[in-house]
C-alpha cells in the first residue's frame, strides 16, 4: 500500500486511490465542483488541483490516483507521494479559479435559492479574492425552461458538467449537452426534448452552485431557515434514504410558512438507493396539496359524518369494538404503516382475540435506470408500499395469505390502520353489509364516505417509525413536522383505542413500542437496535 | 539540398500512385513488411525522430508505450487536423503527394501491429480529403490496402474521417473524442492514449509528417536519417517568398528568413517572428540567430512547435497582432476547463479594450497574470497556448511561472503607447478611426 504524505499527515492508502479520497479519508478538505463520486470524473473545473512533489504542474486532486513508487525512487526514501494541498502555489491556483468562475457569474445571492447551500459562495470566502478585477460587461444570458419542473439560470453555470454527466450515465435519458465553445458554452436541451425523466430531480442537487432550480421549490424559502430531518421515501418498497428539509419554526414567524416539508432530497446511502431518489418520490408531497386534510375525528350520525372529540370517538370505537364477538372483529394492518404501528396491531390482535389480516400494496411497474458499467443501476420498485416485507414478516403469513380474510363474511367491524389502497367500499359493503368500518385516516377520501369512525392520522413525515424495504433491510423514518390540529400519531390511536378496550398499555413514546417489537417479534430478534443507524454514516450529502 | 518529403511537389499529377511509383514511392513497404514489427521501432527510436505535431515527443518511444497483451484491438490516428495559424505544411504533403502518407501510414500500422488506421482530416481540407479517399482507392487497388497486403499476411484498412472545423480536435485526446462522435473535449490523462485512446483501446496518435517519415528512415536507415533529418518548415507573413520549405532540421532561422525566404518584403524592417505556430513565444530581431529545432529554440524561451514561422515587419501593429491570436484562442477554447473557459476570453477582451484606446496601464499586469493563471492549469495545452504569447514559456527560474518573455514584455513600450496615447504607434490611429 502507498504511503503518503499529505501536509503533515502520514499515512497509508489503498493502491489507485484518488488523492481526493485520500484526503478526505483523514479529514483534508479539497474544494471541488465537478467531481461527483457517482460520476465520470472529467477534471474539469480545476479546482482541486493540489501541488504534488515531482510533478511538473499542479495536479487535479479527483483525477490524480496515488500508486506505489519501485523501491529506490521512493521520495525521502519512503513515501509514495508527497501532497501539498495549502501551499501558496495552491492557494493562488483555487483563487485564481474562483475569480475566473465568478467573472460572468450576477452574483444575484439575494434572490439565488441556492444561496447558503451555495459551494460558490462557500468557496468564494474561503478562498477567493474579496474583489474583482474585472471591468469588462457581463455576459448574462437568460435563464432556460428545460422542461416541467426545472429551470436552468445559465448566467450562474459554472459548466461542470455533473447534470449532463448525470443524464448520460445515470438516467441514459442524454437530454442535457453543453453547447457552442469556449466562454459561451451553455448547457442545453435538444430542440423539442425537454428534460423529462423520472430521475431529473436529482440533477438540482447535483448542481453545486444555483443554476439548475426546482420550479416546486423557486422563490418558496431560504436554506438557513430549513431544518433537516433524516427520512425513508415511502415511495415504493426500495426505501431510498431522504432528508426532508423544514421551514424552522423560531426563525420564522410566518405561520402559514413554518412546518411544512419545503423539499425532499436524497441522504447518500450506498446500499440502497447511492445519491439518488427518483422523482416520485422527491415530489411525494405535491399529489397531495389539492386534498383536504382530516385533522379532527368524525363520527357517522344519522345526518352523515360529523366531527366530534378524540375522547367520544375512542369511546365509541370501543363500545362498537366490544359490541361483537372478537372474531368478528378484522384489524387490517397495511404496507403503508411503520412496523412499530402494524406490531402494535398485531398485539392488539393478539391481546382482544381479533382477527388480523392486511392490506395489499398497489403494484405499478419497475422502472430500471441501468447506469454507466462499474455503477449501481437504480431501480424503482413496481411494488409501491414501502413495508410490504415488515408486515408479512409481522403478520407472519406470506404474500398469497394476504388480504383473504377481509370479505370472509363474518366481520362485523374492521379497523384500517393506513387509509392507503384499500379496498373498494362496494366491494366490503356487498361481503358484509352490516360491517362497520373504523379508519386512521390522512386525507379525506371517497373510501370514508362510507365509513363509520375516522381518526386523523400522521403521515410519515409527522412521527417516527421503521420501514423494511424489499431486501429486508429495516431503516428509520424520523418526525419532520409537528402533525396539525387534532391528528395524533398512528401507534399512539392504537395505544389509545387499546386503552379504551381496557388493556393495560403504556408505551411513552415510539421507542418503546420499537424496543419491545425487537424483542418479542421472531422475525426481527436478529435485528440490532442501534444498527438502525449505520446506513447514515455518512450523512453528509455532496452537493 | 535533396528534397525527400516534397519531392514531387510541382511534378504533375503527384498525387496519382503511378506518378508516386515512377519516383520511387512504395519501394520502403515491402522492405518493412519483411522486417518484425518491433524492428521498426527499434528503428524510429534509433533514428530519434520526435513528434512534428508540435510538442515534440520522440515517436518511436510513444510507439513502444502500447501496452503488451492487450486483447483490445490497437488503433493509428494520423493527425492530419493541422489548425494552428501559421502552419500549413501537412496540407502540402496531403495535397501533393498523398500515397507517400498512406505508404508511412501503412508501414506505421504494421510496426504497432494494427489493422485499422484513421485520417483525422480537418474540414476545411476538402480538397485534401478528396484526393487522400482517391489515393487510398488506389491504393486498395493495387494491393497495398486491404487484406494481405503484398502477400505478406497483413491487413490493413484506412478511412477517412472529415473534422467539423475546431482547433480543439487538433488536440490527441480531443480528436479522439471527436473521431468517437463525440463533443471534442480532450480528456485527462493519465490514461494516455496509448493505452486507453480511440474506442477505449490503445491507440497510437501522430502527426501527418511524423507518420510520413518511416518510408524514408526505412529507405535510408536511421543514421542517414539523424545525419540528414528533412523537417518542412513553413514561413508566412511579411516575406518575399513565403510557404513551405524543406530543409535540414536546425537551419538557423535569419538564414531562413533572409536566404531561403528572400528577406522581408517591399524593403521594410523585421519586426518580430513566432518560430513555432501561434501558440510559441514571440522573437525580436535581435533573437532570430538561432537554430530552427527543439532543444535550441527552447532554450531561448520559445519553440519549435509546428515550424510555423509567421515573419512580421514594422508596419505590424503588435497589440493587434496580440489581439488576432488571442481572438482566434478564446474563439477556439473547448470550453471545458475553467481557466481557459473564462481567462483567455477575458485576456481577449482587455487586449481589444488596449487596441481600441480603453486601456488602462494596469492591465498589461493584469494580462501577465491571467496568463500566469491559465498556463499549466488545463486538461489540454491549449491553456498553454493562449497564455504562452502573452506571457513566454515556463521558466524554472520563476518557480514554473512563465518567463514573461513574449508580446507584453518585449514590445511593452507598443502596448503602453496604445494606453497612453490612445492610438497606435505603427498606424497612428486607431483602427476604428
Amino acid at each position: 500500500m502507498p504511503f503518503i504524505k499529505i501536509n503533515d499527515t502520514e499515512f497509508e492508502v489503498p493502491n489507485g486511490q484518488t488523492i481526493l479520497e485520500a484526503a478526505k479519508s483523514v479529514g483534508i478538505a479539497i474544494p471541488f465542483y465537478c467531481y461527483h463520486p457517482g460520476l465520470k470524473i472529467v477534471a474539469s473545473c480545476r479546482m482541486c488541483l493540489v501541488e504534488m512533489q515531482g510533478a511538473p504542474k499542479l495536479m487535479p486532486a479527483c483525477a490524480t490516483p496515488i500508486t506505489e513508487l519501485p523501491p529506490g525512487k521512493k521520495i525521502q526514501d519512503k513515501y509514495d507521494a508527497v501532497i501539498l494541498t495549502e501551499s501558496e502555489k495552491v492557494k493562488t491556483a483555487r483563487a485564481s479559479v474562483l475569480e475566473f468562475l465568478l467573472l460572468n457569474h450576477p452574483i444575484d445571492c439575494p434572490i439565488c435559492d441556492k444561496a447558503g447551500e451555495c459551494k460558490l459562495q462557500d468557496y468564494s470566502y474561503e478562498h477567493g479574492y474579496a474583489i474583482s478585477r474585472f471591468i469588462e460587461p457581463k455576459r448574462i444570458p437568460q435563464k432556460k425552461d428545460l422542461g416541467p419542473t426545472i429551470y436552468l439560470y445559465t448566467s450562474r453555470c459554472i459548466l461542470c458538467s455533473r447534470c449532463v454527466r448525470f443524464t448520460e450515465e445515470i438516467s441514459q435519458t442524454e437530454e442535457l449537452k453543453v453547447v457552442h465553445r469556449g466562454a459561451h458554452s451553455e448547457i442545453e436541451i435538444m430542440p423539442g426534448k425537454p428534460l423529462d425523466n423520472k430521475m431529473m430531480g436529482n440533477v438540482v442537487d447535483i448542481c453545486p452552485v444555483g443554476c439548475l432550480i426546482d420550479k416546486h421549490e423557486r422563490f418558496e424559502g431560504r436554506v438557513w431557515n430549513f431544518t433537516h430531518t433524516d427520512s425513508i421515501c415511502p415511495g415504493c418498497s426500495k426505501g431510498c434514504n431522504t432528508i426532508l428539509d423544514v421551514m424552522k419554526h423560531d426563525k420564522l414567524n410566518l405561520e402559514d410558512l413554518v412546518d411544512t416539508v419545503y423539499r425532499i432530497r436524497p441522504r447518500e446511502n450506498m446500499s440502497v438507493n447511492q445519491w439518488w431518489i427518483c422523482d416520485d418520490g422527491r415530489y411525494y408531497l405535491e399529489a397531495f396539496k389539492s386534498k383536504n386534510r382530516l385533522a379532527v375525528p368524525h363520527i357517522r350520525t344519522h345526518s352523515g359524518l360529523a366531527e366530534t372529540t378524540w375522547e367520544a370517538a375512542l369511546e365509541k370505537t370501543a363500545t362498537i369494538i366490544r359490541s361483537v364477538d372478537p372474531s368478528q372483529v378484522l384489524l387490517m394492518a397495511s404496507p403503508y404503516a411503520s412496523n412499530e404501528e402494524n406490531y402494535l396491531l398485531v398485539k392488539l390482535a393478539q391481546e382482544g382475540n381479533f382477527t388480523i389480516d392486511t392490506v395489499k400494496p398497489e403494484y405499478g411497474y419497475t422502472q430500471t435506470f441501468p447506469t454507466a458499467s462499474g455503477k449501481y443501476p437504480f431501480t424503482i420498485e413496481s411494488e409501491k408500499a414501502p413495508n410490504y416485507k415488515g408486515v408479512l414478516s409481522l403478520l407472519n403469513i406470506n404474500e398469497n395469505q394476504a388480504g383473504q380474510k377481509l370479505v370472509s363474511g363474518n366481520t362485523k367491524v374492521i379497523l384500517f390502520v393506513n387509509d392507503k389502497n384499500l379496498p373498494e367500499p362496494e366491494k366490503i359493503k356487498s361481503a358484509c353489509p352490516e360491517t362497520l368500518i373504523i379508519g386512521l385516516v390522512t386525507y379525506e377520501s371517497d373510501f370514508f364516505k362510507k365509513a363509520d369512525i375516522l381518526l386523523p392520522s400522521t403521515l410519515f413525515t409527522e412521527t417516527s417509525g421503521t420501514y423494511t424495504n424489499r431486501n429486508g433491510m429495516m431503516q428509520k423514518f424520523n418526525r419532520a413536522v409537528f402533525p396539525k390540529g387534532e391528528i395524533r400519531p398512528g401507534w399512539q390511536i392504537i395505544q389509545q383505542i387499546a386503552v379504551a378496550l381496557n388493556f393495560s398499555w403504556n408505551y411513552a413514546t415510539i421507542g418503546h413500542v420499537a424496543r419491545e417489537m425487537f424483542e418479542k417479534v421472531p422475525a426481527f430478534l436478529n435485528t440490532d437496535f442501534s444498527k438502525l443507524y449505520p446506513q447514515l454514516a455518512e450523512r453528509e450529502m455532496i452537493l | 539540398m535533396e528534397k525527400l518529403i516534397t519531392k514531387l511537389v510541382g511534378i504533375e499529377n503527384s498525387e496519382r500512385i503511378d506518378v508516386y511509383r515512377a519516383h520511387g514511392g512504395y519501394e520502403a513497404l515491402p522492405k518493412a513488411l519483411k522486417m518484425a514489427p518491433d524492428a521498426i521501432i527499434q528503428v524510429m527510436k534509433d533514428a530519434s525522430i520526435r513528434g512534428r505535431g508540435g510538442a515534440g515527443f520522440p515517436t518511436g518511444l510513444k510507439w513502444s508505450f502500447l501496452p503488451k497483451n492487450n486483447p483490445k484491438p490497437r488503433y493509428l490516428l494520423c493527425n492530419a487536423d493541422e489548425s494552428e495559424p501559421g502552419t500549413f505544411k501537412d496540407r502540402v504533403i496531403i495535397e501533393h503527394d498523398p500515397h507517400q502518407l498512406i505508404e508511412g501510414l501503412i508501414i506505421s500500422s504494421y510496426a504497432i501491429q494494427t489493422n485499422t488506421c484513421y485520417i483525422y482530416i480537418r474540414g476545411e481540407y476538402t480538397r485534401g480529403a478528396k484526393i487522400l479517399n482517391q489515393a487510398i482507392d488506389e491504393a486498395y487497388a493495387s494491393g497495398y490496402l486491404g487484406n494481405n497486403i503484398l502477400n505478406s499476411g497483413y491487413n490493413l484498412d484506412i478511412t477517412v474521417h472529415r473534422g467539423a472545423g475546431a482547433y480543439i480536435c487538433g488536440e490527441e485526446t480531443g480528436l479522439i473524442e471527436s473521431l468517437e462522435g463525440k463533443r471534442g473535449w480532450p480528456r485527462t490523462k493519465p490514461p494516455f492514449p496509448a493505452v486507453v485512446g480511440a474506442f477505449s483501446s490503445p491507440t497510437i496518435v501522430n502527426n501527418v509528417e511524423t507518420l510520413v517519415s518511416p518510408v524514408h528512415i526505412i529507405n535510408r536507415g536511421a543514421d542517414w536519417w539523424k545525419a540528414n533529418e528533412p523537417k518542412l518548415y513553413c514561413v508566412s507573413g511579411h516575406v518575399k517568398y513565403p510557404g513551405v520549405y524543406e530543409r535540414k532540421l536546425g537551419i538557423n532561422l535569419k538564414e531562413l528568413i533572409f536566404d531561403v525566404c528572400g528577406g522581408i518584403a517591399n524593403g521594410r524592417q523585421l519586426k518580430a517572428v513566432i518560430p513555432g505556430g501561434s501558440s510559441v513565444p514571440v522573437l525580436t530581431p535581435d533573437e532570430i540567430d538561432v537554430a530552427m529545432d527543439f532543444d535550441a529554440l527552447n532554450q531561448i524561451g520559445t519553440a519549435l512547435g509546428s515550424a510555423g514561422c509567421i515573419v512580421m515587419d514594422d508596419t505590424t501593429c503588435m497589440v493587434r497582432a496580440l489581439w488576432n491570436l488571442l481572438k482566434f484562442y478564446a474563439h477556439e477554447s473547448c470550453g471545458q476547463c475553467t481557466p481557459c473557459r473564462e481567462g483567455v476570453h477575458w485576456l481577449e477582451m482587455i487586449c481589444d479594450r488596449i487596441e481600441n484606446g480603453q486601456g488602462r496601464m494596469e492591465d498589461l499586469d493584469l494580462m501577465l497574470e491571467i496568463a500566469n493563471n491559465i498556463a499549466g492549469r488545463t486538461i489540454c495545452p491549449l491553456g498553454d497556448a493562449a497564455a504562452w504569447p502573452v506571457a513566454g514559456m515556463p521558466d524554472k527560474n520563476k518557480g514554473g511561472n512563465l518567463s514573461g518573455k513574449s508580446f507584453i514584455n518585449k514590445f511593452r513600450s507598443e502596448f503602453e503607447y496604445h494606453i497612453t496615447h490612445k492610438q497606435c504607434l505603427v498606424t497612428g490611429h486607431l483602427e476604428w478611426n
